[in-house]
């Protein structure tokens, strides 16, 4: 396979989960919750996905409970910043360690190992588009998880800009009171974002272990989650915006592992290794300039908390 | 200065942390039976292996020592508003920099110690003030830049490691640091605690002194506490946000070259102990305050040295530990959640109370 087909290919591998992840933290960061635990979120995905497909045998309902798994994290992380008012960075740590605990512990319990899974069943192709002329074998070569990706990518805008409930929740995000004036439920709202951003981020981790690999390795998730946040600054806060920096790093760790593969190389693989996080950092510096994430951001609006 | 207001505060303070524990454990207890074993067994294997005799106590005591700087690292930022969460990789950095003073310098010990300490805690600061830059200069948030600089220290470690005259193959780490360099145990074994302890507790005075006895520790907290008003009190927000990483940096420094220089004398490659999450768990059922740190350190460092006798007496894995400390974090953030459940009831019970004095 050509250079520049392996790249496009891998991008979209190493860019789709991180992408789905970033759209479910725009919206989660539009309606004023801070979702930096999604890390956390995208391993019990993943871990979860594997754990489905080995015990059912069907890769579909891994996924789904990659999904339900990412809602209940993420609905934990809702209760203790909205309805307790707790800070959100902490709570997003507290998340991802709590995550690393479960997949580690699950992984004994049903796999019997430590560190790696078992292979199970897993959904990296998509047959039914190989019969289309010249591109169809590519297409096929990609997981449904990658379609489904952009119509979630086109979910997510319509959501956020073109229906009455998507206003209110950027309402949310902007002035909380203002829009709690207004007759807007904002704690609920706000908990529909970080459940949205948790299904979502189930879904990514998920696509990365079952969708694009068959297993699942502890530390797969390799701070993808954290570039997911990144790419939502990036994409100075819209899902279109989240959705192409996302692929951007996805780029940029398509190309690492493409350099990795090179016999020989004159660069040694460990500062290969660094070009995503280098890379992400380097763009954030140079394009940080008059980024201003919504206004209440981090902000809880919480009775129990008095900041309502 | 001991006025019964400040130790209702310090009281209902100390309740939440230990409401918090107590909750962690029980909720712990209940993922222990849900996976089929025995809580009190699993709980007994964590809490002998932790204290139970000479040599346990003695791991759970070196354990804490790099747990107590990260947890003031933390704190120190926390105290500022600032999240510092590259600790770890400012840890890492602080280790390396005193494997290299250790490892290739000839000084007696007088000089080589300190040295190989202060140059190491450096490194750590040297590696925060990247973020902190970042964000003075460009905006750029301190959450994403500290994980991202966490990563670029791992493989940065990884090749310098690697590339470093005297790799010893075999053991993947680098070779081990003069004996002038390193610091030695307080006590002959079976209690040979590292005297890295003295230096920790040392480290727990002058920060309390730092943040809650100078002017610049108020400044900080101030700046911490509420920006706007802070800056109208002419105190100015950036230069605490600043020096707040510095110090956080270098606290985290100091753990990687205590562990260092005391107990594991080199580094080896991929090393990633997780001191950071054990540090925010610390800091936060320490509230912030630095003798509660030392505290908490010593009981996460008590489950950390107790889970490898949990998992080889019970075969739960020793991750469980983590998923404590997730716990602990998870209610403590909660803690208006608490609170209001405790106020709730206190008022319902005043209402009866009045109810029936009135009839």
């Amino acid at each position: 396979m050509g250079v520049i087909e392996y790249l496009v290919m891998a991008t979209l591998r190493m860019g789709i989960p991180v992408a789905l992840t970033a759209a479910g933290a725009c919206l989660s960061e539009r309606t004023g919750v801070l979702n930096i635990g999604l890390e956390g979120m995208m391993s019990m995905g993943a871990f979860v996905a594997v754990a489905g497909s080995y015990l059912t045998g069907n890769p579909w309902i891994g996924v789904l409970f990659a999904i339900l798994a990412g809602v209940a994290m993420s609905a934990i992380h809702g209760f203790v910043t909205i309805v307790c008012g707790g800070a959100m960075g902490v709570s997003a740590q507290a998340l991802v360690l709590l995550a690393t605990g479960f997949c580690s512990v699950g992984l004994q319990l049903v796999f019997n190992s430590i560190g790696v899974s078992a292979q199970v069943n897993n959904i990296s192709t998509t047959e039914f588009l190989r019969p289309i002329p010249v591109i169809g074998e590519y297409l096929a070569d990609l997981s449904p998880i990658v379609y489904i990706a952009f119509l979630i990518l086109f979910g997510v805008h319509y959501l956020l800009y073109k229906t009455p409930v998507g206003l209110r929740m950027q309402a949310c995000g902007e002035h909380p009171r203002a829009a709690d004036t207004a007759g807007v439920n904002v704690n609920r709202l706000r908990f529909l974002g970080v459940l949205i951003s948790g299904a979502l981020g189930g879904l990514g981790g998920a696509f990365l272990s079952v969708g694009s690999m068959n297993l699942f390795q502890e530390g797969m998730i390799a701070g993808r989650g954290y570039l997911a946040v990144g790419a939502v600054i990036m994409g100075r806060w819209t899902p279109v915006g989240a959705f192409a920096a996302s692929l951007c790093f996805g780029f940029f760790d398509a190309l690492q592992l493409y350099l990795q593969s090179i016999p020989n190389a004159p660069i040694p693989s460990q500062f290969v290794q660094m070009i995503p996080y280098v890379a992400s950092l380097l763009v954030l510096t140079f394009t940080m300039k008059n980024a201003t994430g919504p206004a209440a951001s981090g902000k809880s609006y919480s009775t129990i908390a008095g900041t309502k | 200065m001991l006025n019964s207001a400040k130790l209702k505060n310090a009281g209902s303070r100390i309740a939440i942390s230990a409401i918090a524990l107590v909750l962690s454990i029980l909720v712990g207890a209940i993922i222990v039976a849900a996976l089929g074993k025995d809580p009190i067994t699993v709980y007994s294997a964590l809490f002998e292996g932790a204290f139970g005799g000479a040599l346990s106590l003695t791991g759970t005591f070196n354990r804490m020592i790099p747990i107590v700087f990260a947890g003031l690292a933390i704190a120190v930022g926390q105290k500022c508003s600032v999240f510092n969460i590259g600790v770890d990789g400012q840890i890492l950095i602080g280790s390396l920099i005193s494997v290299y003073m250790g490892a290739f310098l000839n000084l007696p010990p007088i000089i080589h110690i300190p040295l190989t300490m202060v140059v190491g805690a450096l490194g750590g600061m040297l590696w925060s003030m990247v973020p902190a830059l970042l964000n003075l200069k460009k905006n750029v948030s301190v959450v994403f830049s500290t994980i991202m600089m966490n990563y670029v220290a791992q493989y940065l470690c990884n090749f310098l490691i690697q590339k470093m005259p005297g790799y010893v193959s075999n053991k993947l780490a680098t070779p081990n640091i003069q004996d002038s360099a390193a610091i030695s145990n307080l006590f002959p074994t079976p209690w040979g605690i590292n005297s890295g302890i003295l230096i920790s507790l040392l480290a727990v005075v002058v920060i309390y002194i730092y943040v809650f006895r100078t002017r610049a520790g108020y400044d900080l907290r101030a700046a911490g506490f509420n920006r706007h008003a802070a800056r109208s009190a002419g105190i100015n927000i950036k230069k605490n946000v600043f020096m707040a990483m510095m110090v956080s940096g270098l606290l985290a420094g100091f753990a990687g070259s205590t562990e260092v220089a005391g107990l594991t004398h080199c580094l080896v490659e991929n090393y990633a102990p997780g001191y950071m999450a054990t540090g925010i768990a610390v800091a936060m059922l320490g509230q912030g305050n630095p003798f509660a740190i030392l505290l908490a350190s010593f009981l996460f460092a008590g489950m950390k040295n107790g889970a490898p006798l949990m998992q080889m007496k019970t075969g739960m894995s020793n991750q469980f530990v983590s998923i404590v400390q997730g716990l602990i974090i998870v209610f403590i953030c909660s803690e208006n959640f608490i609170r209001w459940i405790y106020i709730k009831l206190k008022t319902k019970k005043k209402v009866r109370e009045n109810g029936n004095g009135s009839n």
